[in-house]
C-alpha cells in the first residue's frame, strides 16, 4: 500500500515536471481565411502557447473591419509524455469594404513578460455571396424586369457596384413550346444574382391558365455563366400540364425578395470592445449596418401550345394517361379455396404524368367478385392493389389486364398487355365455412355462414285483421276534431278559477265584497226566523248585524265604522237615488231603535225593516259601486 | 275542490274525450265482423286452391260492403302478384301499409314484388323524402299520428295548468309545456302531410306509360312511366291527371293509366 501511494506521488510529480518543461510560451494570430469577400465573416484567433490563464490580447480598430470578441478556448495536449497547454481567443471579423487590411500586431502579458504576435493580411473583394439565391436556365423569354429596386443614385455603395439592371433578373423557361394534354412540362425559373445580396426570397408566383400545376420542388443553387457574366443562381422547378386544348400564355414568373445594400452614412465606426456580449446581437449588428430594399422581379411570359389526342388509333381502353410506362401485374396466392382474397398487384412504372394513370382493373362476374383497387404512389411509379374473391370453384384464370397510354415523343398510342394468370379454386370444406373468432377478452364467437333462402313472398294472413269503415279516418271525425277543443277549454276555466281565488287571497276588498250577499242570505234568513218565533228583539239584534256586516263588507269598512253617515258618504257620489238613501236611513234608524226600545216595535215593523234591508241590499248587488 | 283535484279532473276529462273520439273513429261495425270474416276465409280458401281470381272477388266483396282492413289489402296484393299482376299488389300492398305500416310481412313482400318490376332509378327530390322524415312519417299510419299531436298537445295543456297551479316549478312546468306543444304541431303538420298523401298517390297500370306536356293526346311526350312506378297526382282534368315523379318532374298522363292507392 505505502508503495502504491509512493508510486502515484512520483508520477504527479513527473507530470508537473513534465508540464514546466514544456512552457515554450510564445503568441500567435491566425485567420481561417485571408480571402473573402465584403460581408463575409471570417474567425481571427489569437492562440498563447504554454498558460491559459492569459487575458485576451486588444484588437485594433480599423476601418472597414468589424470584430466581435467570441470568447476563449482552453487545450491541453499530452504527446509522448509531454503535456502542453494553450489558449485560443477568437475573434469574428466581417469586412464591410473591399481591400487588404492589416491586422495586428497583438500584444498579451504573462507573468510580466510581453509577448507578441505578427499582424495577418486580410484580403477582402467586392461583392457578396452571403444569402444569393442563384438561379439559371435557358430559354428565350422575352426581357426580365425589376420593380422596386431603389434607383442607382440613391446608393452610395464603396464596395458594391451601383445597380445597372443586369444584377438580378428572373428567367421562366419550358423545354417545348407545344406538348399533348396531360403531358408533363417541367418549367423552370431561375434567379440570377450577381454581386448584390439578397434575403427573404419568396417561392415564384405564376399565372397558370389551362393548365394543372405540381408544387414547387426545393430550389437549389448554383453558379452560371450569363451573357458572358457569372451569376449566383436560385432554380425552382414544378411541372405543369395542359389539360385542355389550346394555346396558352403562362407566366410572367413573380418573385418577391429584399436587396441587401451597405448604408451609405452613419456606419458604426466604435469598438465592440467594452460591450457585454450578451448585450450585442452580431447578427442585428451586421444588419444594422445594412439596408434592405425590397423588389418584386419578373420573368417574361411563355406561349405553349396544347394539343389534343390523337384520334388515329385511339385504344378503346384509353383513359388519358400521357407518358411511356410499363406494366406489370402479379397475383397473389393462386391456389384458394372459394371465398379466399386474392390479390391482384399491378406496378405501372414509366415515365409521365403519373396522375393521369389509372387502374386497369379486373371486372366482376358471376364467378368473381371484386372490389376497388387501392393505389399507392410513388415517384414514376403507381402500385393497384385489387381483391378479388372467386365465388365458386369454376374461377380457373384472372383475366389478362391491359394498359393503354399516349407516348408524346412518338406522338402514338401504345397498350401494354399483362395476364391471363392461372388460378386454382378449391371447394372449401363445409366445417371451414363456420368462422371462430376469439375477443381481446379471451371471448370466443362462432360466425356461421350466411344460408342461402329461397325468395318468394309471404303467404296470406289467416284473419281479416281489425275492420274499419273504408276511408274513415280520426283527423275526419267530427268528435275527435271536437275533442281537441276540449283541453283548451279546461285549461282557461281551470285559469279563471285559479285567477280568482288568487284575487280573493290577496285582494281583500274584492273578496268582501264578493263574500258581502251570501253572508247577507245567511243572516236575512235566521232574521226571519227569529220573526216567525215572535223574537222581536233578537231579530232586531240580527238583522242589525247583517246589515251592519254587509255594507263594512260591501264599502270596505270596518264593522264598527258602519254607520248611516258613513254609509251614506260612501254612497252619494255614485247614487243619488233619494229614496234608496232615505230607505237605509229608516232601515237603520228602525234597528236602532229597536236596541233601545224593543217593546216599541211590533211584528209589522219588524216585517217593514226587514223588507227594508232586503232591498236596499238587492239594490246595492245590481248597482255598480 | 283542491288544486291537484282540479288537474287530475282535467287529465280525466281529457282522456276521456281523447278514447271517444278514437273509439268512434275506429270502431268498426260489430255486426258486420263475422260477415267480413267468412268472406276472408273463403277468399284464402280459392288463394291456395290457386284460384286467384276467386280469391280476389271473395276479398274485394268485404271492400265493396264498405269495410277494409290491411289484413284484406295484404292478401288481395298476394293474390294479384301470385296472378302475375305486380303493379297492382303494389297497389294492395300501399293501401295495406297505410293501415298497419308496422308489418314485418308486409316488408318483405313489398320489398320482394318492388324488386320485380324494373322501374328506372329515380332521385327522389323534397324534404318529404330526407330518410329521417320519410322513416318516421312511414312508420305510423295517419290516425297514430294525428292522435300523438292529440295525446301529447294534451299533455302540454295539463302541464300548462300545472304551471298555472304550481307556486315554484312554474318555470320548469311552462317549459316542458312548451316543449311539447312544439313536437305535438311538428308532429301535426306531419300527419296532415300523412293524410294529404291519401287520395294523391298512385300509381301506373300500364307499361310504357306516356306523359305529356298538356292534357291532350296531340301533346309532345315529355317522359314515360314504368309499369308499377309511383307518382303523386296533383291535379285532376277530366280523364287525365297531372302527376308528379319521386324526382320532381311533372306530366300529364291518361287518368286510366293509374290507380289511386
Amino acid at each position: 500500500m505505502m508503495k502504491k501511494t509512493i508510486g502515484i506521488t512520483a508520477l504527479l510529480l513527473f507530470v508537473l515536471v513534465s508540464i514546466s518543461a514544456a512552457q515554450a510560451e510564445r503568441l500567435e494570430a491566425a485567420l481561417e481565411k485571408n480571402h473573402i469577400m465584403v460581408g463575409n465573416p471570417v474567425y481571427l484567433n489569437v492562440i498563447f502557447h504554454g498558460a491559459q490563464n492569459v487575458a485576451r490580447p486588444d484588437m485594433p480598430e480599423i476601418e472597414g473591419l468589424r470584430t466581435k470578441y467570441v470568447g476563449p478556448a482552453t487545450q491541453v495536449f499530452v504527446n509522448n509524455g509531454r503535456v502542453s497547454q494553450s489558449i485560443t481567443h477568437s475573434y469574428l471579423v466581417i469586412p464591410s469594404i473591399d481591400g487588404e487590411f492589416k491586422i495586428g500586431p497583438f500584444f498579451v502579458e504573462y507573468r510580466g513578460t510581453t509577448y507578441s504576435a505578427a499582424a495577418v493580411i486580410l484580403s477582402v473583394e467586392g461583392g457578396s455571396s452571403g444569402v444569393i439565391a442563384g438561379i439559371g436556365q435557358s430559354s428565350g423569354t422575352s426581357q426580365p424586369s425589376v420593380q422596386g429596386y431603389p434607383s442607382a443614385k440613391s446608393q452610395n455603395t464603396e464596395a458594391i457596384k451601383p445597380y445597372t439592371g443586369d444584377r438580378v433578373f428572373l428567367v421562366a423557361s419550358v423545354p417545348r413550346r407545344e406538348v399533348y394534354i396531360n403531358e408533363i412540362v417541367p418549367l423552370t425559373v431561375k434567379l440570377y444574382v450577381n454581386n448584390l445580396g439578397l434575403k427573404e426570397i419568396e417561392y415564384p408566383s405564376f399565372p397558370f391558365e389551362g393548365f394543372s400545376v405540381g408544387k414547387w420542388s426545393e430550389p437549389d443553387k448554383r453558379q452560371e455563366r450569363y451573357d458572358g457574366e457569372d451569376y449566383n443562381v436560385l432554380v425552382f422547378r414544378r411541372d405543369l400540364f395542359g389539360i385542355k386544348e389550346g394555346t396558352y400564355t403562362i407566366g410572367p414568373a413573380g418573385v418577391g425578395c429584399k436587396v441587401v445594400v451597405p448604408k451609405t452614412s452613419g456606419r458604426r465606426r466604435s469598438s465592440m470592445f467594452g460591450r457585454s456580449i450578451f448585450s450585442d446581437d452580431f447578427f442585428s449588428g451586421i444588419f444594422e449596418q445594412y439596408e434592405t430594399y425590397p423588389v418584386k422581379l419578373e420573368s417574361g411570359s411563355i406561349e405553349i401550345t396544347v394539343l389534343p389526342f390523337p384520334k388515329k388509333d385511339k385504344p378503346e381502353d384509353f383513359q388519358g394517361a400521357v407518358g411511356d410506362y410499363n406494366m406489370e401485374v402479379a397475383v397473389e396466392p393462386r391456389d384458394v379455396k372459394v371465398g379466399d382474397p386474392i390479390t391482384v398487384r399491378t406496378v405501372i412504372t414509366g415515365t409521365g404524368n403519373m396522375d393521369t394513370v389509372t387502374a386497369p382493373k379486373v371486372g366482376a362476374t358471376d364467378d368473381l367478385k371484386t372490389y376497388e383497387p387501392q393505389v399507392t404512389k410513388k415517384e414514376n411509379r403507381k402500385i393497384y392493389e385489387q381483391i378479388l374473391i372467386p365465388k365458386t370453384k369454376d374461377v380457373k384464370e384472372i383475366p389478362a389486364l391491359s394498359f393503354s397510354f399516349f407516348d408524346p415523343s412518338t406522338g402514338k398510342y401504345k397498350t401494354v398487355t399483362d395476364g391471363p394468370v392461372d388460378v386454382k379454386v378449391n371447394e372449401r370444406p363445409e366445417s371451414e365455412n363456420i368462422v371462430k373468432v376469439v375477443s381481446m377478452g379471451g371471448k370466443e364467437k362462432m360466425f356461421y355462414p350466411r344460408e342461402k333462402l329461397g325468395r318468394d313472398i309471404i303467404h296470406i294472413k289467416e284473419n281479416v285483421g281489425s275492420l274499419r269503415p273504408l276511408g274513415r279516418y280520426l283527423y275526419r271525425e267530427p268528435v275527435f276534431l271536437a275533442a281537441q277543443g276540449v283541453p283548451l277549454m279546461l285549461f282557461f276555466i281551470l285559469f279563471g278559477i285559479h285567477r280568482r281565488k288568487e284575487k280573493m287571497r290577496t285582494d281583500k276588498k274584492y273578496a268582501r265584497s264578493l263574500l258581502a250577499p251570501g253572508k247577507a242570505r245567511g243572516g236575512i234568513k235566521k232574521a226571519r226566523n227569529y220573526l216567525a218565533g215572535g223574537d222581536i228583539a233578537r231579530f232586531y239584534d240580527s238583522i242589525f248585524k247583517t246589515f251592519q256586516e254587509y255594507l263594512g263588507n260591501k264599502f270596505n269598512l270596518s264593522i264598527g265604522s258602519v254607520t248611516v253617515f258613513a254609509v251614506l258618504d260612501k254612497l252619494r257620489p255614485v247614487n243619488r237615488k233619494e229614496d234608496m238613501l232615505k230607505m237605509i236611513r229608516e232601515a237603520f234608524g228602525e234597528c236602532e231603535m229597536a236596541r233601545y226600545a224593543s217593546s216599541r216595535m211590533g211584528a209589522s215593523e219588524a216585517r217593514g225593516t226587514l223588507e227594508k234591508v232586503r232591498k236596499v241590499i238587492d239594490y246595492l248587488e245590481k248597482v255598480k259601486l | 275542490m283542491s288544486a291537484p283535484s282540479k288537474l287530475k279532473a282535467a287529465i280525466f276529462v281529457v282522456m276521456v274525450f281523447t278514447l271517444m273520439s278514437v273509439r268512434q273513429a275506429c270502431a268498426a261495425s260489430g255486426a258486420y265482423s263475422e260477415e267480413a270474416e267468412t268472406l276472408f276465409r273463403a277468399g284464402n280458401e280459392y288463394y291456395e286452391q290457386g284460384d286467384y281470381a276467386r280469391a280476389r272477388e271473395e276479398y274485394r266483396k268485404i271492400l265493396e260492403a264498405g269495410y277494409e282492413s290491411a289484413n284484406i289489402y295484404y292478401n288481395l296484393g298476394n293474390a294479384y302478384f301470385k296472378a302475375g299482376d305486380a303493379a297492382r299488389a303494389v297497389v294492395s300492398y300501399e293501401r295495406s301499409k297505410r293501415l298497419n305500416p308496422g308489418d314485418a310481412d308486409l316488408a318483405s313482400n313489398y320489398k320482394f314484388v318492388r324488386a320485380n318490376i324494373e322501374t328506372p332509378l329515380l332521385s327522389p327530390r323534397g324534404i318529404w323524402n330526407w330518410r329521417i322524415l320519410k322513416q318516421y312519417h312511414e312508420k305510423f299510419t295517419v290516425d297514430v299520428l294525428f292522435l300523438m299531436s292529440s295525446g301529447v298537445y294534451a299533455a302540454a295543456i295539463v302541464f300548462l295548468l300545472a304551471g298555472v297551479y304550481s307556486r315554484r316549478l312554474t318555470r320548469r312546468f311552462v317549459i316542458i309545456a312548451v316543449l311539447l306543444l312544439v313536437f305535438a304541431f311538428s308532429n301535426l303538420f306531419i300527419a296532415f302531410h300523412a293524410a294529404g298523401e291519401i287520395g294523391t298517390k298512385a300509381v301506373v297500370m300500364m307499361p310504357e306509360t306516356e306523359s305529356y306536356y298538356g292534357p291532350f293526346d296531340s301533346a309532345t311526350v315529355f317522359f314515360k312511366l314504368a309499369k308499377g312506378i309511383e307518382v303523386t297526382v296533383l291535379k285532376r282534368n277530366d280523364d287525365w291527371c297531372k302527376i308528379r315523379r319521386a324526382d320532381g318532374e311533372r306530366g300529364w298522363v291518361k287518368a286510366a293509366n293509374l290507380e289511386i292507392i
